[in-house]
């Protein structure tokens, strides 16, 4: 079955299949059908009783006719015109009875009587108005109608005494029984249709004597065909006019109310398409039919107003709705600041690189990670899971960072005594149950060490420089707020410059795919382990994006967090050199300063005027500083941009000596006056743009600058 | 070695050729061939055609072989690039060493 929508249903089909029209055309049919029955069984019954009255009327004249025709002594004739026709039939002389010879043989039977009876009998036609009353034998052996006396005498049917007319078989056999019936004739030439009705007045062997009377069917024909079409005229009247006041009670009783019923609930469907809500259709509309009609309009108005408390009811909860939304996301923001969330997070601190991320399930989490420095040397790194999700867990999760933060900052040392006392707290403040799993790791800056404890949390992994992720099956605790006194157990890992940690919450492990696997701990060392030299960001990435392939789209059902660290250690400034001061290592510290310059796209002739400085400068230190010993000395190259310039930096510890202080050479005396040495300061001077000396903290530290415009280096060597 | 010299004898007399940086530490090899060429020859000439720089121990060896040779003989350096030029010029050699060029204004 095909679902229509009223908005699909157009106007014209509407108008079409309306219910009045539908009603018009049935009452209508039926009224027809009707009609026809009435115009038929009326016919029907005007005929019977026109035949009956007919009838009677032909078999009463009969029989006066008999009377009249005994009374007057009429069997005379009827013996005497007998005797003729059959001594005539005897001699064969009867087989024409329009021959003049044949009729000429009754002449002597019309005598006065015989006219009297046949004046008598005229009189009772006329007065009847039937068209003939005649006496006539039939005659058995022939089939034979042989006339006696006919009343028409004078009109073109008269049929003189001893005529004759051949019987049909229908006729002999009524003639045969005789039925005192009245007798239709089928419809002849000569007479059209007849009505002959008879009573026999005497019977021997051959010949049945009776009197006829018969009725021009014609006529009452006529008449009745006028009777039909009148009869119609008025049943076609009254059915319409009967048609017309049945429409109009109908439509007054039931279309209305049902066409009004329809226009409150298109308009109510309208309304509600353009947003016009409250309006109450139903209770304007006006059916008061007293039926089914009107409660059925009470029951719409009363769903209306029931759809209207409804529409108020869902734009509460909605706004309702909108509004913890609003407030889910402001906890959401509020959330997100508690973390930290700028990476690298202490760029200053080259000894370790930390990243962590938290990917939440819904608006608000109960999983964190936090990460902090406790002091110069110590870095705290936390990360947690709360029981159950949503706000509560999000609220706990507050409580619980924020409890494992301050306790950290007062200095306590031991991470289980930190989770041991942040799980007195909790505890103590716990109504709901809730409870948390916690890893804690405080990392030993200078020499490594971290000091971790867990409680019940997962177990973290741990790489070691050119190895890979493996699981470190620490010792658990039991999960914070799980039990008042629950004690937990520190354990120390040594971190080895490249070393790598990676904690996570069980969203990573079990975050699961639309067949219902879940990612696990090999999948996630299999991705920390593609690439497991690369920076601890990538790795943390990297396992990320290892889930998301795996999940595809099935849904998030738990928050996923991870934080990682990578532990460098005490690094050298990749930017000094320190080397024993001496004219041998002049070379390696060009060599050093000049990869730094290459790197800066330096042009040739300034990294020729740098190399010359740094000649000059420390072969002056290999030379004095700590003469007639050797020391170490010091090279830095530090890089200004806007405009580019380094800035070499010489430190030793040696005897304290500003060459800026020497004399400058006079460079215009001739030749011969000239001392061979004594240029080299000078000649930094010249083509540095900038010297500069300080003794500071028992060193001496020269510092040059030059700036240059770093140029693509060509072939330039 | 951040050094090499090749010595040559011409008609015009001895042409060293060092290759590289003449500073500190090749300054001592580099005045060992100047010297010697200065004993054996009154005509030096110095080639810096494949020299990337010259610091203040290079410039004392010059110095050095210009007064051994000015009075009796002759002492040139040539095919100078621009950062030795540069030293030269704000050092007082150019006039000295480079008379020619100096003239020339170049």
């Amino acid at each position: 079955m095909v679902s229509k929508s009223i908005r699909q249903m157009s106007e014209a089909e509407r108008k079409h299949n309306s219910l009045s029209a539908k009603m018009f055309h049935t009452i209508l049919m039926f009224s027809v059908v009707l009609s026809a029955a009435a115009i038929g069984f009326g016919f029907y019954l005007y005929v019977r009783s026109t035949n009956e009255h007919y009838s009677s009327t032909a078999f009463n004249i009969a029989s006066t006719s008999e009377v009249l025709f005994t009374e007057e002594d009429g069997n005379r004739y009827a013996d005497k015109v007998l005797r003729i026709y059959e001594t005539a039939d005897s001699r064969n002389k009867a087989d024409d009875p329009d021959q003049p010879e044949y009729l000429a043989l009754y002449d002597n039977v019309e005598s006065d009587l015989y006219v009297r009876i046949r004046e008598s009998m005229k009189l009772i036609k006329e007065y009847n108005e039937v068209s003939s009353i005649y006496v006539a034998a039939y005659d058995t052996k022939t089939d034979r109608l042989v006339y006696i006396i006919d009343s028409d005498y004078g009109t073109p049917t008269y049929r003189p005494p001893g005529y004759w007319e051949k019987v049909s078989a229908a006729e002999s056999s009524q003639y045969n029984k005789v039925l005192y019936k009245p007798f239709v004739s089928e419809k002849t030439e000569k007479y059209g249709y007849i009505l002959s009705s008879w009573n026999v007045i005497t019977a021997d062997q051959r010949y049945i004597v009776m009197s006829f009377t018969d009725i021009d069917l014609n006529k009452v024909a006529a008449e009745s065909r006028e009777f039909f079409w009148q009869y119609c005229l008025i049943l076609l009247v009254l059915t319409i006019a009967i048609d017309i006041l049945i429409v109009q009670k109908m439509k007054r009783n039931v279309v209305v109310p049902i066409t009004q019923l329809n226009q409150a609930a298109r308009n109510y469907i309208a309304g509600s398409d353009s947003d016009l809500a409250e309006a109450s259709y139903f209770e304007d509309c006006t059916v008061h039919t007293g039926d089914e009609l009107e409660s059925l309009s009470l029951i719409f108005t009363e769903m209306e107003k029931d759809i209207h408390s409804s529409i108020r009811r869902i734009e509460e909860v909605t706004s309702e709705k909108e509004r913890i939304g609003t407030e889910l996301n402001i906890a959401s923001q509020i959330q997100e600041g508690m973390l930290p969330s700028i990476f690298p997070p202490f760029p200053e601190r080259t000894e370790f690189d930390i990243f962590a991320a938290m990917y939440t399930a819904k608006e608000v989490g109960g999983d964190f990670y936090d990460f902090f420095m406790i002091d110069d040397d110590h870095l705290a790194m936390i990360i947690a899971d709360v029981s159950g999700k949503g706000i509560p867990a999000a609220l706990f999760m507050m409580a619980s960072n924020i409890l494992i933060r301050n306790i950290c900052s007062l200095g306590e040392p031991d991470p289980a005594a930190i989770l041991a006392s942040v799980n007195n707290y909790i505890i103590d403040n716990n109504p709901v149950e809730m409870f948390v799993t916690v890893w804690l790791g405080i990392l030993e800056i200078s020499t490594g060490v971290i000091k971790a404890a867990n409680a019940g949390h997962e177990y973290p992994c741990l790489m070691r420089k050119d190895g890979h992720f493996e699981m470190l099956k620490d010792k658990h605790g039991l999960v914070i707020g799980g039990m008042r006194e629950a004690e937990y157990t520190s354990y120390e890992i040594q971190m080895y410059p490249g070393d790598a940690i990676y904690v996570y919450t069980d969203g990573v492990t079990e975050a699961t795919d639309s067949r219902n696997e879940m990612f696990g701990k090999d999948r996630m060392l299999a991705a920390l382990n593609m690439e497991p030299e690369e920076c601890i960001q990538k790795l943390c990435t990297n396992v990320k994006e290892s889930i998301d392939e795996f999940v595809l789209d099935a849904p998030q059902f738990d928050d996923i967090t991870m934080l990682g660290l990578r532990y460098y250690g005490e690094t050298v400034n990749m930017n000094e050199l320190t080397i024993e001061a001496s004219i041998q290592n002049v070379p390696a510290v060009t060599d050093f300063v000049n990869e730094k310059l290459e790197a800066l796209n330096c042009p040739a002739k300034t990294q020729a005027q740098i190399d010359i400085a740094i000649d000059e400068l420390f072969s002056n230190i290999a030379n004095y500083a700590y003469m007639p010993d050797t020391g170490p000395a010091t090279v830095s190259v530090e890089v200004e941009k806007d405009p580019m310039a380094v800035i070499i930096t010489f430190v030793d510890h040696g005897k304290p000596y500003d060459p800026l202080q020497q004399k400058d050479p006079d460079v215009s005396a001739p030749p011969e006056e000239r001392p061979e040495g004594g240029l080299g300061v000078f000649l930094v001077k010249q083509i540095m743009d900038n010297v500069v000396y300080e003794y500071k903290d028992g060193k001496n530290i020269l510092k040059i600058k030059k700036s240059f415009k770093n140029s693509a280096r060509s072939a330039a060597q | 070695m951040n050094l090499e010299i090749h010595t040559k004898q011409t008609e015009e007399g001895i042409v060293i050729e060092p290759a590289g940086r003449i500073d500190t530490s090749t300054a001592e090899s580099f005045e060992k061939a100047v010297l010697q060429a200065a004993e054996t020859s009154s005509a030096v000439t110095i080639d810096l055609q494949n020299t990337q720089y010259i610091s203040s121990a290079g410039l004392r060896v010059l110095l050095l072989a210009y007064k051994k040779l000015s009075g009796t003989g002759k002492f040139e350096v040539i095919h100078v690039n621009e950062v030795i030029r540069d030293i030269f010029d704000v050092t007082g050699f150019t006039d000295i060493f480079m008379p020619e060029d100096s003239r020339n204004g170049q």
